[in-house]
């Protein structure tokens, strides 16, 4: 059984497309960032809102009138001015980052109409407008967590999904040795290139990309088995004594992406 | 998804979680009875232990008995705590073998870890200790920075007339410190349970790794990840908010209930209140760990191959 929900959509245009659900994980992890900065906002609102409230009150108690009515209406517009603050801040970057707050973008998620279009005004304002309602006893967590397409009510009204944004295809370059690139030259001609199958290839390609973050012994371990694995399926005699596991699997790499541009 | 199959690579703090959670949802009823299974052996100990209380009370003799019960008692309650250990990673050990594609029996998973119950034991032991040893060390380091704040200062708390430290600026001061200090303390304290966060799912994991290893293991598998599982723990601990709140207002409405039936009636209702609150309490805690043990069997396998590349082999040329 799949891990994280998958969603087929046809656009207007009838294209097809696959997104995957943000899924509860990722969703929480946005609101956790998404509150906290809201909080912090709020809080500093609220303590400019009463340094401005207490100036005002003394420079009305030297006017000698009527202001019984003020404190009232000041807590009203505080209020008022907190509850847009809410609303605005997922209505505002919803729309301006293309479905996407500080907490969707940190957790990697965005909102999309069902029809795969990018959120409008109008759906990023019933989604914060509904908000509080999804979030009274956590009423939105059950819907997106038993809803086949994990939608809370805010998402039902509004007609939008949360998906994951896709994996970035820009991989940073990766910082090829000299003498790897030379070997890389030689490679096409001593060995058989094409036994190498796009999967093999893109297993080299991930290790190159993650070996920084692993732990040494792994590594090493790594490499020398995928080293002696790859140099059976090219039918090489032997890895040159000179080169490590790791250089000629960036020398492979190479001569691979050269002989077929396309991975 | 098969996930040694797929390049699909380290997961994101979101998707550990989510993954956790749909392994859990996905395998309910093994992961539930399992969890119930094992929590019930922490009752054991207890029960035993009022037998031995009341026993005691009613015959108010044999006490040297006592010389011979409280080791028995001790080695007893030792193994209840190995048996829920090891029922418990045994629902780690589960979950991963689904994210492996190997997929096992509860049977085969549970007589994995039970055959290293007292590996768990023993790590457990190691790890209180530590913490143990943690907190007190920040407490007095605590208690020396204050000591040394009131040496200068020129306070002495133990001489009867106190000098005037009424000083506001002063007190609101030593109070930011205080909390500050505090909070630098269960920040410590969050940064070692992420760094020894997956102890036992190595244990009932992998086969030549022993109780301190296991610790070591974890130890250094979560280098350079330990705000990131922070992250995750911070997570999982957020969406069981909505069940943890449910399962209070069911004891509270549980309790109102009673309450008002036995309100005009002689019974007191105090011991069957506590009963239930521990019934409840103990439901949540079986319903709670199968999520927590499954997100720290996901945290074990992204940690494998983000550090070792685990899952990054060539395709079998033999098929």
């Amino acid at each position: 059984m799949p891990l994280f929900k998958q969603v087929k959509l046809t656009t207007p245009e009838s294209v097809e497309l696959e997104f995957t659900l943000a899924g509860i994980g990722s969703r929480a992890l946005a609101l956790l960032i998404d509150y906290h900065l809201l909080g912090v906002g709020l809080v500093g609102f609220w303590i400019l809102w009463i340094i401005f409230a207490n100036r005002l009150m003394t420079y009305l108690s030297r006017l000698e009138i009527n202001y019984s009515q003020v404190p009232l209406w000041l807590l009203a517009i505080g209020l008022l001015i907190s509850f847009i603050v809410y609303s605005g801040y997922f209505v505002y970057f919803e729309v301006v980052w293309q479905g996407q707050t500080p907490g969707k973008r940190f957790a990697k998620i965005r909102v999309i109409q069902d029809d795969g279009k990018p959120v409008g005004l109008s759906q990023a304002a019933l989604r914060a407008l509904l908000r509080p309602i999804d979030d009274i006893l956590f009423i939105g967590v059950f819907f997106i967590f038993f809803g086949r397409q994990e939608k809370r009510i805010g998402d039902w009204v509004a007609g939008t999904l949360v998906i994951q944004e896709a994996r970035p295809q820009l991989k940073k370059t990766l910082s090829i040795s000299e003498t790897a690139q030379q070997l890389a030259a030689q490679l096409p001609e001593i060995t058989d290139l094409t036994q190498l199958l796009p999967d093999d290839f893109a297993v080299i390609s991930e290790y190159l990309h993650r070996r920084a973050a692993m732990t040494r012994p792994a590594r090493r371990e790594l490499s020398l088995k995928l080293a002696r694995e790859i140099r059976a399926i090219i039918n090489l005699e032997e890895i040159p004594p000179e080169l490590d596991s790791d250089q000629f699997l960036e020398a492979v790499y190479v001569a691979y992406q050269q002989q077929f541009p396309t991975y | 998804m098969t996930a040694s199959s797929n390049l699909q690579g380290p997961l994101s703090v979101g998707n550990v979680v989510s993954a956790g959670l749909r392994l859990y949802s996905n395998h309910f009823k093994q992961y539930f009875g399992t969890a119930l299974l094992a929590t019930l052996w922490v009752i054991l100990p207890i029960v035993v232990m009022a037998f031995i209380v009341g026993f005691f009370a009613v015959a108010r003799n044999y006490y040297a008995l006592l010389g011979l019960i409280i080791p028995a008692w001790i080695v007893l309650l030792l193994y209840c705590i190995g048996k829920y250990m090891a029922g418990s990673a045994a629902i780690s050990r589960l979950a991963f073998g689904e994210l492996t594609s190997e997929p096992e029996a509860t049977r085969d998973a549970k007589r994995f870890t039970n055959s290293r119950l007292w590996s768990f034991v023993w790590m457990s032991l190691l790890l209180g200790l530590l913490y143990f040893s943690v907190v007190i060390a920040a407490y007095i380091g605590i208690a020396i920075v204050f000591v040394a704040i009131f040496a200068v200062l020129g306070v002495n708390p133990f001489s009867a007339p106190q000098p005037n430290v009424s000083d506001p600026g002063l007190l609101i001061g030593i109070g930011l410190l205080s909390i500050l200090l505090i909070l630098l303390v269960l920040g410590l304290l969050l940064w070692l349970a992420a760094r020894f966060a997956v102890p036992e799912v190595a244990l009932a994991v992998e086969t030549e790794v022993g109780a301190i290893e296991s610790l070591g293991r974890s130890w250094r598998l979560t280098q350079k990840n330990g705000w990131r599982i922070i992250l995750i723990l911070a997570v999982t601990f957020l969406i069981t908010l909505p069940l943890v709140i449910l399962i209070q207002l069911l004891t509270n409405l549980v309790q109102g209930g009673f309450a008002t039936v036995t309100s005009d009636q002689t019974v007191d209702p105090a011991p069957f209140l506590l009963l239930i609150s521990y019934a409840v309490s103990f439901l949540g805690n079986v319903f709670m760990l199968p999520l927590w043990q499954a997100i720290k069997a996901v945290i074990y396998y992204d940690l494998r191959s983000r550090r070792e590349g685990f899952g990054l082999q060539l395709r079998d040329r033999q098929i």
